[in-house]
């Protein structure tokens, strides 16, 4: 390929889904068609420049041109400032170039099926383009501030979409939680990049990368802190414990976005952003990454189990199985991690389809117990739901299988307790995600709505057939070699290891769905809230984080306003604004004194003003 | 020298000139007792095709290497890329006013003048910004002053307007005077006129006179005046709020612009040479922080109160005149280039600003009462949309150039200079006042907003807005916009 197209490519794979949103908000009153037309359009020509790009320079990275985007101070002095706008395109972000953009295209055009009878349908398009532009700006980034500010970007798009149907009092408040406990990881992110930069002085990705290599012990003492400080971005956006609270409620958005955003993409950037900066992390700090990530996925397959709404368990296995990503890059594992992320992004993006699917077809109810017996009903959205159920519970030879016991490999190697919670959330996971098959697929209709369903149209379901196959397919991953970049420091787990985790993962699999086979097939009502009493209600309640939230919220509040009433009273009132208005008003009357619209007042002022300046001068 | 070259390098401002006597030509001679509004319309089509012929042969002039580093005499004229883009961007704000000069003025007859006048104005903007001379500067700024009194005083029918136009020109001689005296001194210590021989004579001195404080002094108060630096500024809040607002925008704007390279030019004579401090600037440094603190004080404060936005407006200018002064102080190069380009987007946000105000209620002969814009949001969701841009930028919000351009501005009076003994840099009080300062800005700026966006219902009806009004505003928006985007190209071009 020509140096100059190396050059514009990138460019065009970035801006094309900005230069649709901005199309369709430019042109207020356009027809949902045509802004579906351009988003869509959009979007494939990003993918089939990412498809370019992957081909030719796989192996080799892109060269960077970096653009200068702003520079403050005097070049020669120190402490001055340079920010460029550059691309860093290696392995590891073409492949995921290539993830997101393809996940995209297809889900892009599903959704103009799902949202045919949406009012809004340029609204959600425009967000739909934006957001993929602010995700293609995270993947590309050459440097953390330009990272940072696309991170923010994905955030703020997240908010429009989640709020697409404002109107309900229920997404609004969504949207709001997600985009509140986003700034919380976001601000421990900023830090960390703050941190990082005023040690180094740099904050480009492949200078850093350098640096650390040249000199590993750069960051000194600091070198956990900052990791951590940067982790925290990845624990809001990827919603991990203690952050994870908003993605289950992120599922008030429509459900296209849930697949696109919540599922496939966006949530996974806080992985992508794990390994992209995998050089910068201690033992230590991989240490706290690997327990944060492994007890996520426990917890959240757990709750998952319990839960009746159908896209909340969907989201629930999203958390476990990011939080299962997680734990491999703390477990010094990366590429298992982008491995992961990789086939969770197919089959995950899949099961939503499916999922939505189902629910626009009766009517959107989302309560598995209100649906039953869709089987013959809709058969091509059965298999497609059953194909992503076992390539998440990780059946040979499908996609999740291999990515799957690869982390579990790692996790037999190098830190056996958290194999046995790899096994227990591979337990959990076939339980769960068999009861929803079974309980939504299986049986006989328990409503009205079940009875009468039929089948998607073909614009939904080509995408989810396509998903399928992927899901399916892309276990051959794992005969490419290195498909996501290098990572030096990583040690592969050896032969018998990684035969133990197949073992253990399929026998577990095998465990889940055979318990899932006895307690749900043709139940109607959920049989455990009997069987396991207060466990089962824990769950159900999800841990009750959003209650010890609101109430840690409510008791911070009032400490705030008894400290703030105190300062109010005494120091505020008192002082402050007693002496604070009179002293505005004050100067107002002063200022207004000067203003007196007289001639030689002015004239006199400008006297005073010389003396002044004489004074300080001489 | 080269006859021809000089020829190519004045070809902007003859096209100005001849446009200027076409003008009044036009009128005098073809339109005599026509309808005032179809003069207006042809006047002001003869003024903006002018101003355009002018942009574009400045523009064809700066493909020419040779020309970018002209200078002809004793730096009467002295054209440099960042010169001739002052010069350009004068001329261009030129043309945004020419858009905005009212066509149905209640009662002046006055018609082609207006334009005559913006037109002799620009070029004195012009010269100001392509002269490194004291007196050529000094007649280029009277060219502009004069220009700007009779503009003010324009619209006859307003006794305000006849008051503050005469307040102005008394002030306006009063500090024109100061500047006269500070360049005689200035010469009487020296012996040159060449702001770049002037500061290489003061290399050479031991001892700094006396007699040089003073001189700088005096070009001081006359440089604070235009600039509307405290205590120099009691002029701006009645000449905006009085003037037509189409002259209040170009006396914000255009006048800013060349009244900024004369002070950069004072102040930092290596302008066009980088890395050439002035000696002077130890003395200068405390007397301009002080003048920046109170600017930016009485600025703020001042327009706190303020109901009226063209007034706020003024106060809002006389406090940027106080944070430009704040990256004036570290007198480096890095300061040079973050006062340029603040000056540039604060000139085009602050022109976006007041064209909206000129376009939306002196069509309605309204006095820009923050009130009468209530719910605009509604009526004019165009206009305000436009009008959220420039504020915003006013305000210095992230991405827009405003932003960058006081970022640009406090990290240069932050950042310790190169050479420890030249310049001055860690002006971390300063930046922390102006920090403080820029919220308060945030305040009523907002409050502005708010009326505009949030409240009510539409207090004035909707106005219609002409193609070519549009097309310039939309052409400031986009520049605001984009020079917060991406500024580095301008500011690789200031350097």
């Amino acid at each position: 390929m020509p140096e100059s197209l190396l050059i514009t490519l990138p460019w065009l794979v970035l801006l094309a889904p900005l230069a649709a949103a901005v199309a369709i908000l430019l042109r207020g009153r356009m027809s949902s068609a045509s802004s579906a037309a351009l988003s869509i359009g959009g979007v494939l020509l990003s993918f089939i420049g990412s498809v370019g790009l992957w081909v030719a320079c796989r192996g080799k990275g892109v060269p960077e041109h970096p653009l200068i985007w702003l520079q403050a101070g005097d070049a020669l002095a120190a402490g001055s400032l340079t920010l460029s706008f550059g691309f860093k395109l290696d392995d590891l972000s073409l492949w995921m170039l290539l993830v997101v953009t393809g996940v995209a295209s297809l889900i892009h055009i599903y959704s103009w099926g799902y949202m045919r009878e949406d009012r809004a349908i340029p609204r959600y398009f425009a967000g739909l383009s934006l957001f993929t532009f602010s995700m293609l700006g995270i993947v590309m980034a050459g440097n953390l501030v330009q990272l940072f500010i696309f991170w923010e970007l994905v955030g703020v798009s997240s908010y429009l979409l989640i709020g697409h149907w404002f109107e309900r009092p229920r997404a609004a408040d969504a949207a709001k939680k997600a985009l509140i406990i986003n700034r919380v990881g976001d601000l421990g992110f900023l830090i960390g990049i703050l941190m990082v930069w005023s040690i180094t002085g740099t904050v480009g990705l492949g200078a850093l990368a350098e640096k650390l290599a040249v000199n590993p012990e750069l960051l000194g003492t600091s070198a956990t802190l900052a990791g951590l400080l940067i982790f925290c971005g990845c624990v809001g956006k990827s919603a991990q414990f203690p952050l994870h609270v908003w993605l289950p409620d992120a599922m008030e958005g429509p459900t296209p976005v849930s697949a696109l955003i919540h599922a496939a993409t966006m949530v996974a950037a806080g992985v992508y952003l794990l390994c992209r900066v995998f050089f910068l992390f201690t033992p230590d700090a991989l240490h706290v990454i690997s327990w944060v990530g492994g007890g996520t996925a426990l917890l959240a397959a757990l709750i998952a189990l319990q839960q009746d709404d159908l896209k909340r368990v969907l989201a629930y296995s999203t958390l476990s199985q990011l939080g299962f990503m997680v734990m491999a890059v703390g477990l010094g594992a990366p590429s298992a991690a982008m491995f992961h992320l990789s086939t969770h992004a197919f089959f995950k993006a899949l099961l939503f389809l499916a999922a939505g699917s189902v629910i626009r077809a009766l009517h959107h109810q989302q309560d598995i117990w209100k649906m039953g017996g869709l089987r013959s009903r809709m058969p091509v959205t059965f298999w497609c739901f059953l194909i992503g159920t076992l390539a998440l519970g990780g059946l040979p030879p499908l996609g999740g299988f291999f990515s799957k016991d690869e982390i579990l490999a790692h996790a037999l190697t190098h830190n056996r307790p958290l194999f046995a919670v790899g096994v227990c959330v591979a337990l959990l996971s076939a339980l769960y995600m068999f009861r929803v098959v079974l309980v939504v697929f299986g049986g006989a209709s328990r409503d009205v709505a079940a009875g009468r369903a039929k089948e998607s149209p073909a614009i939904m379901w080509v995408p989810m057939l396509i998903l399928a196959a992927l899901s399916a397919g892309s276990g051959a991953l794992v005969a490419v070699d290195h498909p996501f970049g290098v990572f030096p420091s990583e040690i592969h787990p050896p032969r018998l290891a990684s035969l133990w985790a197949m073992l253990c993962g399929t026998l577990a699999l095998l465990l889940g769905a055979a318990l899932a086979w006895r307690f749900y097939r043709g139940a109607a009502v959920d049989p455990l809230p009997l069987q396991w009493g207060v466990l089962a209600r824990t769950m159900r309640q999800r841990f009750y984080f959003d209650e010890l939230y609101l109430w840690l919220n409510r008791w911070s509040h009032e400490l705030l306003s008894h400290m703030s009433d105190f300062a109010e009273r005494w120091l505020i009132a008192g002082a402050g604004v007693r002496g604070a208005s009179g002293l505005a008003l004050f100067a107002g009357s002063a200022l207004r004194l000067l203003q007196s619209g007289n001639l030689q007042t002015y004239a006199l002022w400008m006297a005073a003003g010389l003396l002044l300046l004489l004074y300080l001068f001489l | 020298m080269d006859g021809h070259l000089m020829l190519n390098a004045l070809l902007p401002d003859l096209v100005v000139v001849a446009g200027l006597f076409l003008c009044l030509g036009a009128d005098y001679i073809l339109l005599r007792g026509r309808d005032v509004a179809e003069r207006h319309r042809l006047i002001s089509r003869i003024a903006s095709w002018t101003l355009i012929c002018g942009l574009l042969a400045g523009l064809l002039g700066s493909r020419d290497p040779q020309l970018l580093q002209l200078q002809i005499g004793d730096g009467q004229l002295v054209i440099t890329p960042v010169r001739l883009l002052f010069k350009l961007t004068a001329f261009l704000l030129a043309l945004v006013v020419v858009e905005l000069i009212p066509t149905r003025p209640a009662t002046s007859g006055h018609v082609s003048e207006q334009y005559a006048l913006l037109l002799l104005s620009a070029l004195g903007v012009g010269f100001l910004a392509t002269s490194h001379h004291l007196l050529v500067s000094f007649v280029a700024l009277e060219l502009l002053s004069l220009c700007l009194y009779a503009l003010t005083a324009l619209d006859m029918g307003r006794r305000a307007g006849a008051e503050a136009a005469l307040k102005y020109f008394a002030i306006g001689g009063l500090s024109s005077a100061f500047l006269l005296v500070g360049i005689s001194y200035l010469y009487g210590v020296t012996g040159q006129l060449n702001l770049g021989k002037v500061s290489a004579y003061i290399h050479t001195l031991q001892h700094l006179p006396p007699l040089l404080g003073v001189a700088f002094l005096f070009l001081l108060v006359g440089v604070g005046f235009k600039l509307a630096i405290v205590p120099f500024h009691l002029w701006a809040p009645d000449v905006y709020q009085n003037a037509p607002t189409a002259v209040a925008a170009w006396i914000a704007t255009g006048s800013k612009l060349g009244s900024t390279v004369l002070l950069l030019g004072l102040m930092l004579p290596g302008f066009d040479a980088p890395n050439a401090y002035s000696p002077v600037s130890r003395l200068l440094s405390s007397g301009l922080a002080v003048l920046a603190l109170i600017s930016m004080l009485v600025g703020n404060l001042g327009a706190m109160r303020q109901g009226n936005l063209k007034r706020l407006l003024a106060y809002g200018g006389v406090a940027s005149a106080g944070y430009l002064l704040v990256g004036m102080v570290a007198f480096s190069d890095a300061s040079r280039v973050a006062v340029l380009f603040y000056v540039l987007t604060y000139a085009l946000a602050s022109m976006g600003a007041f064209a909206v105000v000129a376009l939306v209620s002196d069509q309605l002969g309204r006095d820009a009462e923050i009130d009468d814009f209530r719910g605009c949001w509604k009526s004019m969701p165009g206009i305000a949309a436009l009008f959220l841009i420039f504020v915003l930028s006013l305000a210095s919000i992230p991405p827009l150039s405003g932003f960058i351009g006081k970022f640009g501005l406090f990290f240069a009076a932050l950042q310790p200079p190169p050479v420890p003994e030249e310049g001055f840099g860690g002006w971390s009080w300063l930046v922390a006042v102006a920090l403080i300062m820029s919220v308060v800005g945030l305040y009523y700026y907002l409050k502005v907003l708010r009326a505009f966006l949030v409240t009510g219902e539409p207090a004035l009806p909707p106005v219609r807005v002409g193609t070519n009004a549009w097309v310039v505003l939309v052409m400031l928006a986009v520049l605001v916009v984009a020079l917060g985007l991406w500024p580095e190209p301008l500011l690789e071009w200031l350097r």
